[in-house]
């Protein structure tokens, strides 16, 4: 694989709840950009980057960031859940959530250090949070709290960062500080990953898409992704066909990979 | 009752039951904080029912009452139990909180086969088994305190050592085995520690009511604070007093099981935490509430006054109070008294007169309710019959900041939509 690309997805089927989400997914993609993952919902973009964070048990196929196991580069990837996955009452504050980005498992019984603590401050003035950094996370708006998740990530100090839906129910402030702040952190050359649901918004500022309705539509350079044609495939509906087939596996509890059948 | 108190405290025995239950009443505490934040509660209640037959099974293996033993049989079937509930929750299609209950609900019914059976082949009296049922703390020995008292240290070393950890997967599993934590791991030990302390304690507190301590506790903690780490410390505190104090009651009088007054110890603690608790409490809410409505019912009044002004009176009598606003004349008494005393009224001869502090307060809520009523015509494009009864309570709202901004934005207007003045 080419050095130049950071995450490669090979040949990745995964079902869930025993139906058939992603089909046959393979694609690779490039350093130093914001990339876009989009379709419909349901599509299976979150699913996605499960897989990629190795979150989900795999049907078929392998993924690689950086050409290496996810095990051996863990450090060098950040993850940003969707923010209705957690619930907001838990007895935190915001600098609490965000110092979670500096724990590490082999050291997770030692202190922060300094160094940990001063990082997190400053992932919380990126996103502009710091005179709420007491503040318990529950009494934060819907875009402060996906806000206090991306400056988790920050504090991580990654080079890729891969993001669920960070753009859903924040406010227009918000989706403009993150914007903003995707563009800085791809001038430093790192990596960003987004699921997004609609191209409407925000799609400007992808230089690469992905385009995904439970099968691989397109990937590439947002302007030659960006037709008609793939735009009709990605959201123009599912494919009958397909639909059926996967109430089949579903019903039979079939499985997706024949035994011993080896995709490597 | 005071004899009964000076006993705890001078009896050796009693005192090594009271020490006994207050640890267990803390790692209780400090545990089910953890279940309770992963909103595992209903598991923990399945468990203390579950271990019932292992407690059973270790009696039978040994024949006595050996609490390491008995420990190590709660263990064995407590963690079947929980991985029961797993399977069948994850890999049928029956819902988690349906494995739950057909699990604890099969595993109790099997320990209360195999307690009959004990008690048929033995003397019931002599074995005592019964009383894991409802609980007898009276009936540890100093061997088991001993036994409790280790198990407890060793549950909290392993909650201080793996405090972070056990935070990330309460709070964010996913992110936490994004980062390359053992989730797995972390939950197996969670779920063990909640074993360990229902092995513990239900011979003090009894299988059926273990769960309440368990959760209780977190529950009350919760309206406390906002911080884990106090959540923890409160809890334990909690689950500690909770049982010493179920504990002395039920010494009161004579083969009182201690389970149940431990529950009603910690009833007590809830309760008075959703009455008194700062914030979410009952009080604290209520009083919320009046201070509002008092705000409210001022502020009003002052802009009556002010606009009684307006038509070209300046002394209000309370007659003219009454005509203008419709309350009774009970309560506008009270608060014409009131704010006489604030010093934004004076009373002269059954007449009301505003004083300087009382004509700036109503200029400036008139100002807040005509610079409204302006902003919703001119930015929200409300119809000008429709303004008045959105600005009847936003203008109780705005601060001072809101004003200047307001009147930034609007740029220092003269009058409102009806053409009435705003007052400076």
């Amino acid at each position: 694989m080419n050095q130049k690309n950071s995450i490669e997805v090979h040949n990745l089927s995964v079902a869930y709840n025993k139906i058939p989400v992603l089909w046959d997914i393979d694609f690779e993609l490039p350093q130093g950009k914001i990339i876009g993952i989009v379709g419909p919902n349901g599509s299976g973009k979150s699913t996605l980057l499960k897989a990629i964070m190795g979150l989900i048990p795999l049907s078929s196929g392998y993924t690689k960031i950086y050409d290496k196991e996810l095990n051996l580069v863990r450090e060098r990837v950040a993850y940003v859940p969707q923010r209705e996955s957690v619930d907001w009452n838990f007895p935190a504050t915001v600098e609490d959530v965000v110092r979670m980005g500096r724990y590490k498992p082999g050291k997770l019984f030692n202190r922060l250090s300094a160094i940990d603590k001063e990082l997190a401050t400053e992932a919380i003035e990126k996103v502009k949070l710091t005179q709420y950094k007491d503040r318990q996370i529950a009494q934060l708006s819907g875009g402060q709290q996906q806000r206090v998740f991306l400056a988790r990530a920050l504090a991580q100090g990654a080079d890729i960062y891969i993001m669920d839906e960070p753009f859903v129910g924040v406010d227009v402030a918000t989706e403009k500080t993150i914007l903003d702040l995707l563009i800085a952190m791809k001038n430093e050359g790192k990596t960003v990953v987004i699921v997004h649901h609609d191209l409407q918004t925000v799609s400007d500022s992808f230089d690469y898409l992905v385009l995904l309705n439970t099968r691989l539509i397109a990937h590439g350079p947002t302007k030659e992704v960006l037709t008609d044609e793939n735009l009709q495939a990605t959201y123009g509906g599912q494919l009958n066909l397909l639909t059926k087939l996967q109430n089949i596996i579903k019903e039979k509890d079939f499985p997706i990979r024949e035994k011993g059948f080896d995709d490597k | 009752m005071i004899e009964g108190i000076t006993y705890f405290f001078t009896d050796p025995i009693a005192q090594k039951v009271i020490l006994g239950i207050a640890i267990i009443g803390a790692v209780s505490g400090i545990v089910g904080t953890f279940s309770f934040l992963r909103k595992k509660t209903l598991i923990a209640d399945a468990i203390s029912h579950s271990v019932l037959p292992g407690i059973c099974l270790g009696f039978m293996f040994v024949g006595t009452k050996d609490p390491i033993v008995l420990m190590a049989g709660a263990l064995v079937i407590g963690w079947i139990s929980v991985w029961l509930i797993d399977y069948l929750s994850s890999s049928t299609k029956l819902s988690e909180d349906t494995a739950i209950a057909l699990v604890s609900t099969l595993f109790f019914a099997i320990g209360s086969v195999l307690l009959s059976v004990i008690s048929k082949s033995q003397n019931a009296e002599q074995t005592g088994l019964k009383n894991f049922l409802f609980g007898k703390a009276a009936t540890m020995t100093t061997f088991d305190i001993q036994v409790f008292t280790v198990t407890s240290i060793v549950i909290i070393l392993i909650v201080i050592v793996f405090f972070k950890p056990f935070q990330l997967v309460c709070f964010n599993n996913e992110f936490a085995k994004s980062i390359g934590v053992k989730v797995k791991f972390i939950e197996f030990l969670l779920s063990t520690l909640t074993v360990m302390t229902v092995a513990i304690g239900i011979q003090a507190v009894g299988v059926v009511l273990m769960s309440a301590l368990l959760i209780a506790p977190a529950a009350s903690a919760r309206y406390w604070t906002n911080r884990l780490s106090i959540m923890v410390v409160l809890a334990a505190l909690f689950g500690m007093f909770s049982s010493v104090i179920g504990v002395m009651l039920s010494t009161m009088k004579n083969n009182m099981p201690t389970g149940p007054w431990i529950v009603f110890a910690l009833f007590t603690f809830t309760l008075l935490t959703l009455l008194f608790a700062p914030k979410k409490g009952w009080f604290s809410i209520k009083r919320r509430n009046n201070s509002n409505q008092k705000k409210i019912t001022e502020e009003n009044l002052l802009k009556t006054f002010y606009q009684l002004k307006e038509d070209g009176n300046s002394e209000v009598s309370f007659h003219d109070f009454l005509e203008k606003r419709a309350v009774d004349t009970h309560s506008l008494e009270r608060d014409l008294k009131r704010m006489v005393k604030n010093g934004f009224l004076t009373k002269k001869n059954k007449t009301f007169t505003l004083t300087e502090s009382g004509k700036t307060e109503a200029a400036r809520i008139l100002r807040s309710h005509r610079l409204w009523e302006l902003y919703l015509t001119k930015r929200m494009n409300f119809k000008e019959d429709h303004i008045h009864g959105t600005a009847e309570t936003i203008e109780h709202l705005i601060t001072p900041e809101i004003e200047q901004q307001l009147l930034k934005e609007l740029d220092f207007p003269r009058s409102d939509p009806h053409n009435k003045e705003i007052p400076y």
